[in-house]
Protein backbone atom coordinates (compact mmCIF):
# COMPACT_ATOMS: atom_id res chain seq x y z
CA UNK A 1 0.00 0.00 0.00
CA UNK A 2 1.55 3.32 -1.08
CA UNK A 3 2.41 5.54 1.75
CA UNK A 4 0.12 8.23 1.02
CA UNK A 5 -3.07 5.85 0.59
CA UNK A 6 -1.98 4.35 4.38
CA UNK A 7 -1.90 7.71 5.17
CA UNK A 8 -5.20 9.01 4.15
CA UNK A 9 -6.43 5.79 5.83
CA UNK A 10 -4.81 6.69 9.24
CA UNK A 11 -7.15 9.87 8.92
CA UNK A 12 -10.36 7.60 10.39
CA UNK A 13 -12.50 9.43 8.03
CA UNK A 14 -11.04 7.94 5.03
CA UNK A 15 -12.21 4.86 2.30
CA UNK A 16 -10.08 3.26 1.07
CA UNK A 17 -10.81 1.15 -2.26
CA UNK A 18 -8.03 -1.32 -3.33
CA UNK A 19 -8.33 -3.37 -6.38
CA UNK A 20 -6.63 -6.20 -7.30
CA UNK A 21 -6.47 -8.76 -10.28
CA UNK A 22 -9.57 -10.87 -8.67
CA UNK A 23 -10.71 -9.11 -5.26
CA UNK A 24 -11.04 -5.74 -4.19
CA UNK A 25 -10.81 -4.58 -0.46
CA UNK A 26 -12.39 -1.49 1.13
CA UNK A 27 -12.20 0.35 4.49
CA UNK A 28 -14.32 2.38 6.04
CA UNK A 29 -14.05 4.05 9.35
CA UNK A 30 -16.63 4.86 11.69
CA UNK A 31 -17.00 6.14 14.95
CA UNK A 32 -16.25 3.01 17.09
CA UNK A 33 -14.63 0.74 14.58
CA UNK A 34 -13.18 0.52 11.62
CA UNK A 35 -14.88 -1.84 8.52
CA UNK A 36 -13.46 -3.90 5.68
CA UNK A 37 -15.33 -5.45 3.38
CA UNK A 38 -13.49 -7.77 1.01
CA UNK A 39 -15.25 -9.26 -2.27
CA UNK A 40 -14.41 -11.82 -5.14
CA UNK A 41 -11.02 -13.86 -4.17
CA UNK A 42 -9.12 -13.63 -1.45
CA UNK A 43 -5.80 -15.39 -1.71
CA UNK A 44 -2.18 -15.10 -1.44
CA UNK A 45 -1.83 -13.15 -4.24
CA UNK A 46 -3.64 -10.12 -2.37
CA UNK A 47 -3.36 -11.03 1.28
CA UNK A 48 -0.62 -8.49 1.61
CA UNK A 49 -2.91 -5.69 0.79
CA UNK A 50 -5.45 -7.10 3.86
CA UNK A 51 -2.07 -7.43 5.97
CA UNK A 52 -1.37 -3.40 5.39
CA UNK A 53 -4.86 -1.93 5.32
CA UNK A 54 -4.71 -3.67 8.37
CA UNK A 55 -1.99 -2.98 9.80
CA UNK A 56 -3.16 0.96 9.44
CA UNK A 57 -6.48 -0.21 11.71
CA UNK A 58 -3.96 -1.26 14.16
CA UNK A 59 -2.57 2.40 14.80
CA UNK A 60 -6.19 3.52 15.54
CA UNK A 61 -6.76 1.58 18.32
CA UNK A 62 -10.41 0.67 17.27
CA UNK A 63 -12.81 -3.11 16.90
CA UNK A 64 -11.93 -4.47 13.27
CA UNK A 65 -15.18 -5.56 11.39
CA UNK A 66 -14.09 -7.62 8.15
CA UNK A 67 -17.31 -7.93 5.94
CA UNK A 68 -17.06 -11.35 3.74
CA UNK A 69 -20.31 -11.36 2.09
CA UNK A 70 -19.14 -10.96 -1.67
CA UNK A 71 -16.14 -13.04 -1.36
CA UNK A 72 -16.48 -16.34 -3.68
CA UNK A 73 -12.76 -18.12 -2.30
CA UNK A 74 -10.67 -17.36 0.59
CA UNK A 75 -7.56 -19.14 1.21
CA UNK A 76 -5.59 -19.91 4.26
CA UNK A 77 -3.12 -17.00 3.55
CA UNK A 78 -6.39 -14.74 4.22
CA UNK A 79 -7.22 -16.43 7.27
CA UNK A 80 -3.02 -16.31 8.56
CA UNK A 81 -3.63 -12.30 7.90
CA UNK A 82 -7.17 -12.10 9.84
CA UNK A 83 -6.13 -14.12 12.55
CA UNK A 84 -2.42 -12.56 13.21
CA UNK A 85 -4.73 -9.25 13.10
CA UNK A 86 -7.06 -10.61 15.66
CA UNK A 87 -4.52 -11.78 18.30
CA UNK A 88 -2.76 -8.09 17.96
CA UNK A 89 -6.42 -6.85 18.67
CA UNK A 90 -7.04 -8.98 21.57
CA UNK A 91 -4.00 -8.15 23.71
CA UNK A 92 -5.01 -4.25 22.90
CA UNK A 93 -8.56 -5.06 23.92
CA UNK A 94 -9.83 -4.61 20.76
CA UNK A 95 -11.72 -7.15 18.63
CA UNK A 96 -11.71 -8.31 15.08
CA UNK A 97 -14.85 -10.13 14.01
CA UNK A 98 -16.08 -11.43 10.57
CA UNK A 99 -19.15 -10.75 9.15
CA UNK A 100 -21.78 -11.83 6.61
CA UNK A 101 -19.57 -15.02 6.08
CA UNK A 102 -20.72 -18.00 3.60
CA UNK A 103 -21.04 -21.53 4.21
CA UNK A 104 -17.52 -22.05 2.45
CA UNK A 105 -16.10 -19.47 4.51
CA UNK A 106 -17.43 -20.37 7.61
CA UNK A 107 -16.14 -24.19 7.10
CA UNK A 108 -12.47 -22.81 6.17
CA UNK A 109 -12.40 -20.78 9.24
CA UNK A 110 -13.65 -24.24 11.20
CA UNK A 111 -11.03 -25.91 9.51
CA UNK A 112 -8.66 -23.08 11.09
CA UNK A 113 -9.57 -23.88 14.26
CA UNK A 114 -10.63 -20.04 13.88
CA UNK A 115 -14.64 -20.09 14.10
CA UNK A 116 -14.72 -18.10 16.90
CA UNK A 117 -13.74 -14.80 15.00
CA UNK A 118 -17.04 -15.51 12.78
CA UNK A 119 -19.99 -12.74 13.99
CA UNK A 120 -23.06 -11.75 13.32
CA UNK A 121 -23.68 -9.95 9.99
CA UNK A 122 -22.85 -6.01 9.24
CA UNK A 123 -26.25 -4.98 9.71
CA UNK A 124 -25.80 -1.92 11.30
CA UNK A 125 -26.68 1.40 10.03
CA UNK A 126 -23.10 2.67 9.92
CA UNK A 127 -21.58 -0.08 8.21
CA UNK A 128 -23.80 -0.73 5.21
CA UNK A 129 -24.53 2.98 4.91
CA UNK A 130 -20.71 3.53 4.27
CA UNK A 131 -21.34 0.81 1.20
CA UNK A 132 -22.34 3.91 -1.24
CA UNK A 133 -19.11 4.72 -1.42
CA UNK A 134 -17.83 1.62 -3.45
CA UNK A 135 -18.06 1.61 -7.16
CA UNK A 136 -21.72 -0.21 -7.91
CA UNK A 137 -19.83 -1.93 -10.38
CA UNK A 138 -17.90 -3.93 -7.93
CA UNK A 139 -20.17 -4.36 -5.87
CA UNK A 140 -23.11 -5.38 -7.67
CA UNK A 141 -21.50 -8.06 -9.72
CA UNK A 142 -21.45 -11.93 -8.87
CA UNK A 143 -19.94 -13.15 -12.23
CA UNK A 144 -16.17 -14.05 -10.99
CA UNK A 145 -15.26 -12.97 -15.06
CA UNK A 146 -17.58 -9.94 -15.12
CA UNK A 147 -15.66 -8.80 -12.20
CA UNK A 148 -12.34 -9.55 -12.97
CA UNK A 149 -12.86 -7.44 -16.39
CA UNK A 150 -13.92 -4.60 -14.07
CA UNK A 151 -11.28 -4.23 -11.55
CA UNK A 152 -8.58 -4.55 -14.21
CA UNK A 153 -10.61 -2.02 -15.86
CA UNK A 154 -9.87 -0.04 -12.84
CA UNK A 155 -6.33 -1.10 -11.88
CA UNK A 156 -4.50 -1.43 -8.86
CA UNK A 157 -4.37 0.22 -6.61
CA UNK A 158 -7.60 2.38 -7.13
CA UNK A 159 -9.12 4.46 -4.56
CA UNK A 160 -11.64 7.74 -3.86
CA UNK A 161 -13.93 7.46 -6.92
CA UNK A 162 -16.54 6.75 -5.41
CA UNK A 163 -19.53 9.11 -5.09
CA UNK B 1 -11.07 -37.33 -20.32
CA UNK B 2 -11.82 -37.06 -16.62
CA UNK B 3 -8.74 -35.16 -15.73
CA UNK B 4 -7.46 -31.49 -15.73
CA UNK B 5 -3.32 -31.50 -16.61
CA UNK B 6 -1.92 -27.85 -16.36
CA UNK B 7 1.40 -26.46 -16.43
CA UNK B 8 1.41 -23.55 -14.54
CA UNK B 9 4.45 -20.81 -14.11
CA UNK B 10 5.80 -20.18 -10.28
CA UNK B 11 3.34 -17.23 -9.62
CA UNK B 12 0.96 -17.34 -7.18
CA UNK B 13 -1.59 -15.24 -9.02
CA UNK B 14 -1.73 -18.77 -11.00
CA UNK B 15 -3.64 -19.63 -8.38
CA UNK B 16 -7.09 -17.87 -9.73
CA UNK B 17 -6.06 -18.80 -13.00
CA UNK B 18 -6.23 -22.62 -11.96
CA UNK B 19 -9.58 -21.97 -9.84
CA UNK B 20 -11.35 -20.61 -13.04
CA UNK B 21 -9.93 -24.35 -15.12
CA UNK B 22 -11.30 -26.05 -12.14
CA UNK B 23 -14.58 -24.84 -12.25
CA UNK B 24 -15.13 -24.93 -15.47
CA UNK B 25 -13.92 -28.52 -15.48
CA UNK B 26 -16.45 -29.74 -12.13
CA UNK B 27 -19.15 -28.41 -14.72
CA UNK B 28 -18.17 -31.31 -16.56
CA UNK B 29 -17.88 -33.91 -14.04
CA UNK B 30 -21.11 -32.41 -11.79
CA UNK B 31 -19.48 -31.93 -8.40
CA UNK B 32 -21.33 -31.07 -5.74
CA UNK B 33 -21.00 -27.48 -4.05
CA UNK B 34 -18.84 -29.00 -0.86
CA UNK B 35 -17.00 -31.07 -3.48
CA UNK B 36 -15.59 -27.47 -5.51
CA UNK B 37 -15.22 -25.88 -2.36
CA UNK B 38 -13.18 -28.52 -0.83
CA UNK B 39 -11.14 -28.82 -4.15
CA UNK B 40 -10.79 -25.11 -4.75
CA UNK B 41 -9.20 -24.60 -0.78
CA UNK B 42 -7.14 -28.05 -1.85
CA UNK B 43 -5.50 -27.15 -5.24
CA UNK B 44 -4.93 -23.51 -4.20
CA UNK B 45 -3.17 -24.29 -1.05
CA UNK B 46 -1.00 -26.81 -2.78
CA UNK B 47 -0.26 -24.52 -5.62
CA UNK B 48 1.05 -21.93 -2.74
CA UNK B 49 3.18 -24.33 -1.52
CA UNK B 50 4.10 -25.15 -4.21
CA UNK B 51 5.13 -21.50 -5.69
CA UNK B 52 6.91 -21.20 -2.49
CA UNK B 53 9.00 -24.31 -2.63
CA UNK B 54 9.73 -24.74 -6.18
CA UNK B 55 13.38 -23.55 -8.06
CA UNK B 56 13.10 -20.22 -9.83
CA UNK B 57 11.55 -19.87 -13.66
CA UNK B 58 10.49 -23.35 -13.22
CA UNK B 59 7.09 -24.73 -13.65
CA UNK B 60 4.29 -25.90 -11.75
CA UNK B 61 2.47 -29.26 -12.94
CA UNK B 62 -1.25 -29.99 -11.68
CA UNK B 63 -3.45 -32.43 -12.35
CA UNK B 64 -7.14 -32.88 -10.92
CA UNK B 65 -9.26 -36.52 -11.67
CA UNK B 66 -12.53 -37.33 -11.21
CA UNK B 67 -13.61 -40.86 -10.85
CA UNK B 68 -16.35 -42.54 -9.47
CA UNK B 69 -14.69 -43.37 -6.30
CA UNK B 70 -13.84 -39.26 -5.71
CA UNK B 71 -11.88 -36.60 -6.80
CA UNK B 72 -7.72 -35.87 -6.61
CA UNK B 73 -5.52 -33.48 -6.74
CA UNK B 74 -2.11 -33.42 -8.04
CA UNK B 75 0.79 -30.75 -7.68
CA UNK B 76 4.22 -31.27 -8.55
CA UNK B 77 7.38 -28.62 -8.92
CA UNK B 78 11.10 -29.10 -9.19
CA UNK B 79 12.74 -28.31 -6.16
CA UNK B 80 13.46 -29.58 -2.44
CA UNK B 81 10.60 -31.47 -0.87
CA UNK B 82 9.39 -31.47 2.13
CA UNK B 83 8.43 -34.26 5.34
CA UNK B 84 4.93 -34.43 6.07
CA UNK B 85 5.30 -35.19 9.75
CA UNK B 86 8.06 -32.69 10.70
CA UNK B 87 5.74 -29.75 10.00
CA UNK B 88 4.67 -27.99 12.79
CA UNK B 89 1.11 -27.79 13.90
CA UNK B 90 -0.96 -24.96 13.61
CA UNK B 91 -1.53 -22.63 16.43
CA UNK B 92 -3.34 -19.26 17.23
CA UNK B 93 0.10 -17.25 16.92
CA UNK B 94 2.04 -19.46 14.06
CA UNK B 95 0.75 -19.93 11.13
CA UNK B 96 3.45 -22.25 9.40
CA UNK B 97 1.34 -25.81 8.76
CA UNK B 98 -2.28 -24.72 8.41
CA UNK B 99 -2.43 -25.02 4.87
CA UNK B 100 -1.46 -28.79 4.97
CA UNK B 101 -3.62 -29.12 8.40
CA UNK B 102 -6.93 -28.60 6.20
CA UNK B 103 -5.87 -30.75 3.58
CA UNK B 104 -5.34 -33.38 6.28
CA UNK B 105 -8.80 -32.51 7.15
CA UNK B 106 -10.41 -32.97 4.00
CA UNK B 107 -8.44 -35.76 2.76
CA UNK B 108 -5.51 -38.11 2.65
CA UNK B 109 -1.80 -36.56 1.82
CA UNK B 110 0.51 -38.19 0.31
CA UNK B 111 4.30 -36.69 -0.72
CA UNK B 112 6.95 -38.46 -2.85
CA UNK B 113 9.88 -37.54 -4.23
CA UNK B 114 11.61 -38.44 -7.47
CA UNK B 115 14.33 -36.71 -8.92
CA UNK B 116 14.75 -33.20 -8.41
CA UNK B 117 10.74 -33.26 -8.13
CA UNK B 118 7.94 -32.94 -5.17
CA UNK B 119 5.00 -34.20 -6.21
CA UNK B 120 1.74 -34.01 -3.45
CA UNK B 121 -1.32 -35.83 -3.96
CA UNK B 122 -4.48 -35.38 -1.78
CA UNK B 123 -7.45 -37.83 -2.27
CA UNK B 124 -10.21 -35.60 -1.01
CA UNK B 125 -13.02 -37.26 1.23
CA UNK B 126 -16.00 -36.85 -0.59
CA UNK B 127 -19.67 -38.39 -1.02
CA UNK B 128 -19.30 -40.49 -4.64
CA UNK B 129 -22.71 -39.05 -6.03
CA UNK B 130 -23.03 -35.17 -6.60
CA UNK B 131 -26.35 -33.76 -4.41
CA UNK B 132 -28.81 -33.54 -6.95
CA UNK B 133 -29.77 -30.25 -7.89
CA UNK B 134 -26.72 -28.68 -6.06
CA UNK B 135 -23.92 -28.80 -8.81
CA UNK B 136 -20.98 -26.78 -9.44
CA UNK B 137 -23.14 -24.40 -11.85
CA UNK B 138 -25.25 -23.86 -8.87
CA UNK B 139 -22.11 -22.21 -6.98
CA UNK B 140 -22.63 -19.06 -5.62
CA UNK B 141 -21.29 -17.58 -2.38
Amino acid sequence: MPDAEREALSINRGTLVLASERGTLVVASEDDRVVIWLSGEQDSSNSEDLHDACAAVLSGERDLAIDVGNVEFMSVATVNVIVSVSELLRVRNHRLSVQSSTSAIRRLFDLCAASDLIGSPTSGTGALNSWVTVPTTTRESHDPNERTSEASAHGAPIGGDGP
Amino acid sequence: MNDLFLSLPRDDRQAGYLREQIRIWSTLVGLSRQQLDDLLLVASELLSNAVRAADADSVIDVCVEWSETGVSVRVGNRGPGFDLESLPEPSRTRHGGRGIAIMRALGTVTVKHVVHQTVVNVALRSPNVADPGQTAQDWVP
